[in-house]
């Protein structure tokens, strides 16, 4: 078997596939998705330090 | 935000090609097919800052999708099989699956993950050194890989009936 020979077929399996158009709002949501998500984490971080540091400034023992 | 949000739609809607056949490659049931594409619209959408236009897009794409796919692969437990399978269970759709896609399914199903990738960058015409460059090995290793492939090709085909339409 020679691969080369697959290459036309590689070729019509990307163009059949390249046919049906996308859906813009499920890429948007995937998009957002993300982006909510990461804002998201960057709140909890800053929420988490906020209280990291309070609890190191009031809760000093001595 | 918006106009690369749009400029970014546009990128997949025109390189789909490329994204679905390759979920097509590593993944047999439609519901695998669509998370595996929606794992790698956010990759892409995540690494968009880091594409400097130093290659093609096509090529970022590639590198991206496949690298997506093979982190999938390896850690899902649905990963389908690398064996051989029958002819029921391609992944193209019998309403376009002539003998040449038949075959292409049936060789590209038959391949270990990583050759996969190779063979699939080959069959694209990427050079073993592109080749090497996009799954992060070296040009060498890309060139055992595929003549190892196409030894195991050969010998498991041999003696089955396989015959390609001339273009």
């Amino acid at each position: 078997m020679n691969l080369n020979n697959l290459k036309p077929a590689w070729r019509q399996f990307r163009l059949l596939n390249s046919m049906q158009s996308i859906d813009k709002q499920e890429i948007l949501f995937i998009i957002e998705r993300a982006e909510d998500m990461r804002i998201g984490k960057m709140h909890r971080s800053l929420i988490n330090s906020i209280l990291f540091t309070a609890l190191i400034i009031f809760c000093q023992g001595g | 935000m918006e106009l690369q949000k749009q400029n970014f739609i546009r990128i997949i809607d025109s390189n789909q090609g490329i994204i679905k056949s390759l979920c097509r490659a590593y993944y047999t049931s439609s519901d695998d097919q669509k998370d595996a594409f929606q794992d790698i619209v956010l990759q892409l959408w995540k690494s968009m800052n880091t594409f400097r236009g130093e290659s093609e897009i096509s090529t970022w794409i590639y590198r991206v999708s496949l690298n997506t796919l093979l982190t999938n692969v390896r850690k899902d437990k649905r990963k389908i099989t690398t064996e051989s399978i029958g002819a029921s269970e391609l992944s193209i759709s019998t309403a376009m699956a002539d003998g040449d896609l038949e075959l292409l399914n049936i060789v590209i199903q038959s391949l270990k993950d990583l050759d996969k990738a190779i063979v699939i960058l080959y069959l694209e015409v990427y050079k073993n050194k592109e080749i090497s460059r996009i799954v992060n090995l070296t040009s060498t290793n890309v060139s055992t890989r595929l003549n190892r492939v196409r030894a195991e090709l050969k010998a498991k085909f041999n003696n089955q009936h396989y015959e390609f339409k001339q273009p």
